[in-house]
């Protein structure tokens, strides 16, 4: 059915492709998972920056009398094993989790992309070189290095920030020399690189560019991963420093009271699964936008 | 060829046929009708985009749903009407009294499976062979297509034959179950040029040593010419000219069809005269022109064209067609 | 297809070479000389005539070739050292604690694939349906869940709540199989749900897209019913990036492993790395690195011999 026309889409995407940034954005907020992962994502981003506002309590405040409180009006989520507030520890905890997932998948992002682009525009021995070593990091799941350095490290985010900018990056390197080994064959690089434009230059100013959509979608979702893999640190024992309020040593607390108070290791992981759940869900949207094949029903069919 | 029997083997009504884009809907067949007889050859012709494609595939209900969707009309099939017919019926005429072969004979075939599979499904379903029965049957069904080492063959990916011999394979398929009409569309268009006539002149011995009447859907005036007893020429989702082929070519009623054959060059002329495209783009499906679709590009048309469709009218001949100038003036 | 899976399996072994350096470097380079530490308690470390011994005991005062070469000897002979933190033979270890791991793994697997796969074609074949909402969503959760939250809330409602499965602990197999089945009930359906997520999503959208196939459309005007046509011409091959997504995640199941047999206390090999790690117990984590690279190693050699079992086309692509 190759007769039926094509002009029609092409009149249908013209208007919205105009400004690719915009067009993005409105497909993303059309994006009915990925508008509700925005909605929470703003939320824990308010709640981190305003925690010392919001929190009813100073999250290190004890109260030995009223240790494991079920939650009442004075402490709506209860207190924890030193009588410290909950929620108050809890809206402490986005601060950690947040800036380690942000930091963690950026540093991943720019140092992977970094020798993807290489690895790809060089070719040749560079790039097999590159992607061998890049397969044999892709052996380990990152944990299983991220904890190790934090526990030879030393507790610490700083620590877990850095291990993660040490093995973080194999995924993001694999993804952009994809990307480069489909642009560069696109003919308005191959234009450039025939006129004698510097092989740096055409990296920066035309290949990036062209990558940046799917990096995007994978630093969106590797904000997730991060937030999981510090909370699993934290959960197992490493990772930020008592008595600084995390979410994954929360439950890790918690969960040696979970009989007598479920909610002190039920709470701390509904808030570590809503912020994976919304990044999750907004790369996921990102994705959809970014990919026209998996759009929508309204295609016109071939 | 028997255009005066009373009754046509498939009589197709003001079929309509839409589809849903992101930017509206487009009536990719509008309100088409026409017979197919026993045993003729009848060419749909047109343009990309002119719907013939969407009118094959509705006469099997094989439209996509969605975004498609036949919105209107009927098809008499012997005793049934297709379009309000259950499933199970429709089923039922499938693959078995009226077959289908399809464009790309590399994306039409499933490349997970063998040959020899997908060529006995319908001898399966249809006539229920199994075991040796149905082997004995698909080696003769390849080598009536001349597809040689047919038992090694039956063994084959689709992805080990070539074009032209996927091609072939879908012929003999499609003849397996000794069907009332087989549907090509565009059987052809994928293939190399030099291999093209072989495989026409196969479809039609084929059509002929199975009684099958042939729906043949092509863009390509000199397919018709050579093939076809009679021919439907469509023009953004409506019939424009119905004639024999002969006609067609001799007597040429319709501005589109003159320009069509204008556009090609042809061996009953001299080669001094000179091939000329028709002006103008084929008109977008969202934003038809009003009146006649083909006013814009039309030489002779008057105020009348602009402002309403032309009935596809009959004249001598059997010779239908839809155009309010008479271009013998 | 002989050519192909030799291709596959050199490969494997180039990046089993640079696995096997990698980690001998990663064991020179972490802070703190391992066996010093592992010393600091029974020998006195501040006599230098003893830190000489005990390094030439090591081979610590060789070169670093004939150190890795040493090592690597030892490896490859069953040699895997002594545990610092048991004091016992680190391939025994391995040996007692594989099939604990392995269990988990299958039973996972098998989780994941119940449920991802016929979630993954409902959401396909009803699209944009109300239980198509659900299966993408649903897919997404189940990949993002902590498994050590979601295994503590499982706890709190099968263990706690309704005492229908034990909180924790196991029973091997062969000693009580009733008991086994119940202990590991929990722990694999924790472990599968990322792969079970992942499968929900990838199922989907192959399947999706094998269904616009024109051989789709071609099966259909053979006259098969909607179910026929399924299942006779889209679930093969709407299967095969499947395949993939299995053993992509079958090298992923052991970070979850990790909390899962300490939510659990399940002694198995996730356990044994958490307290290697803690421990800084070198020579287990070394050993504990080959192996899971191994363990990945192997899985994508397996994918790939069954992507040319299932696709045609790839044999003959090499």
């Amino acid at each position: 059915m190759t007769d039926l026309v094509h002009p029609a889409t092409a009149v249908a995407v013209s208007p919205a492709s105009r400004n690719p940034a915009l067009a993005l954005l409105r497909a993303v907020a059309r994006h009915r998972l990925a508008s509700v992962g925005l909605v929470i994502i703003a939320t824990l981003i308010i709640i981190a920056v305003f925690a010392p506002v919001l929190a009813p309590y100073s999250p290190f405040q004890q109260d030995l009398y009223h240790v494991l409180a079920p939650p009442s009006r004075l402490h709506l989520l209860g207190t924890d094993n030193l009588g410290r507030d909950l929620l108050s520890r809890l809206l402490y905890g986005a601060r950690v989790s947040l800036l380690v997932g942000i930091v963690s998948s950026l540093v991943s992002a720019v140092i992977g992309v970094v020798i993807g682009l290489i690895a790809g525009f060089r070719g040749g021995m560079v790039d097999a070189i590159i992607m061998r070593i890049t397969d044999a990091f892709l052996c380990f799941p990152p944990l299983i290095f991220i904890l190790a350095m934090s526990a030879a490290l030393g507790p610490g985010l700083q620590n877990v920030i850095l291990a993660f900018a040490l093995f973080g990056w194999t995924y993001f390197a694999r993804l952009a020399r994809g990307q480069v080994l489909l642009v560069r064959e696109l003919p308005f690089i191959e234009a450039a690189r025939s006129v004698g434009v510097p092989a740096t230059r055409i990296m920066f100013r035309h290949i990036l560019p062209n990558i940046v959509a799917p990096v995007l979608v994978a630093i969106t979702i590797g904000i997730g991963g991060a937030i999981l893999v510090e909370s699993g640190v934290s959960f197992l024992g490493l990772g930020v420093q008592p008595p600084t309020a995390s979410w994954g040593k929360e439950l890790r607390v918690g969960f040696t009271y979970l009989e007598a108070a479920p909610l002190f290791s039920i709470a701390p992981g509904v808030m570590i699964s809503l912020a994976i759940i919304a990044f999750n869900f907004v790369g996921d949207g990102l994705r959809d936008a970014l990919d026209p094949r998996l759009r929508g029903a309204n295609r016109v069919s071939r | 060829m028997a255009k005066t029997a009373p009754e046509a083997l498939l009589s197709v009504r003001d079929l309509t046929v839409e589809f849903a884009t992101d930017a509206g809907i487009i009536t990719a067949v509008d309100a088409v009708s026409f017979d197919l007889q026993a045993g003729e050859i009848l060419a749909l012709v047109g343009e990309s985009g002119c719907g013939k494609s969407a009118t094959a595939l509705a006469l099997l209900r094989l439209i996509a749903d969605p975004p498609g969707r036949i919105a209107n009309g009927e098809i008499h099939f012997r005793d049934r009407e297709l379009l309000s017919a259950d499933d199970a019926t429709v089923r039922d005429i499938r693959g078995n009294r009226i077959a289908m072969i399809f464009q790309e004979p590399m994306t039409s075939l499933n490349p997970v499976y063998t040959i020899g599979r997908q060529l006995g499904e319908p001898l399966q379903l249809h006539k229920n062979l199994r075991g040796d029965s149905l082997l004995a049957k698909c080696l003769a069904l390849l080598e009536s297509v001349n597809i040689p080492e047919p038992r090694r063959r039956l063994q084959s990916y689709p992805h080990q034959f070539s074009g032209g011999m996927r091609q072939r394979m879908m012929i003999a398929m499609s003849m397996s179950c000794d069907p009332d009409i087989v549907i090509a569309d565009e059987p052809t268009t994928a293939l190399d040029v030099t291999i093209q006539a072989q495989l026409l002149e196969l479809l039609q011995a084929q059509v002929a040593n199975h009684r099958a009447a042939l729906l043949l859907i092509t863009h390509n005036l000199g397919v018709v010419a050579r093939y076809a007893d009679r021919v439907n020429v469509m023009y953004a989702g409506r019939i424009v000219e119905s004639a024999s082929a002969d006609e067609i070519y001799r007597t040429p009623r319709h501005p589109y069809t003159i320009g069509l054959l204008r556009s090609v060059p042809r061996l009953d002329q001299p080669i001094s005269e000179k091939l000329l495209p028709i002006e103008g783009q084929p008109p977008n499906p969202l934003d038809l022109p009003s009146g006649c679709a083909f006013h814009p590009r039309c030489p002779l048309a008057i105020d009348k064209c602009r402002a309403e469709v032309p009935a596809l009218t009959r004249h001598a001949n059997g010779h239908a067609v839809a155009c309010w100038v008479d271009v013998r003036d | 297809m002989g050519k192909y899976i030799g291709i596959r399996l050199a490969h494997a072994l180039v990046i089993l070479a640079i696995v096997v350096v990698l980690v001998f470097i990663i064991a020179r380079i972490i802070p703190g000389d391992a066996i010093m530490a592992a010393m600091a308690g029974s020998v006195d470390l501040h006599d230098p005539s003893v830190v000489e011994r005990v390094r030439h005991q090591y081979g610590l005062d060789q070169s670093i070739p004939v150190q890795f070469a040493v090592w690597l000897g030892e490896f490859l002979r069953g040699d895997w050292g002594t545990s610092i933190g048991t004091g016992q033979k680190v391939l025994d270890m391995f040996v007692q604690r594989l099939p604990v791991t392995l269990e988990l793994f299958v039973g996972a697997t098998l989780w994941s694939i119940a449920v991802g796969i016929p979630a993954g074609i409902l959401g396909a074949l009803k699209r944009n349906s109300a239980a198509d909402i659900a299966v993408t969503t649903g897919a997404i959760i189940g990949v993002s869940l902590p498994p050590f939250w979601e295994a503590i809330v499982l706890i709190y409602l099968f263990a706690v709540l309704l005492p229908i499965f034990p909180p924790s602990g196991y029973v091997p197999f062969f000693e009580h199989p009733l008991l086994n089945l119940r202990a590991v009930v929990l722990p694999t359906f924790v472990l599968g749900t990322h792969a079970g997520g992942l499968l929900a999503r990838y199922v989907r959208s192959s399947l999706l897209e094998v269904l616009g196939q024109d051989y789709v459309r071609t099966a259909r005007a053979k006259g098969f019913s909607e179910a026929a046509v399924i299942a006779r011409h889209a679930l093969k091959p709407g299967m095969i990036p499947v395949v993939t997504v299995i053993g992509l995640s079958w090298g992923g199941l052991l970070a979850g492993a990790f909390f899962i047999e300490v939510v659990f206390a399940i002694p198995g090999l996730g356990r044994m790395s958490v307290d290697a790690i803690f421990q800084k117990d070198y020579p287990v984590m070394q050993a504990m690195l080959i192996v899971v690279s191994l363990n990945v190693l192997l899985v994508n050699l397996l994918v790939d011999i069954l992507y040319g079992y299932i696709d045609p086309r790839v044999r003959v692509r090499g």
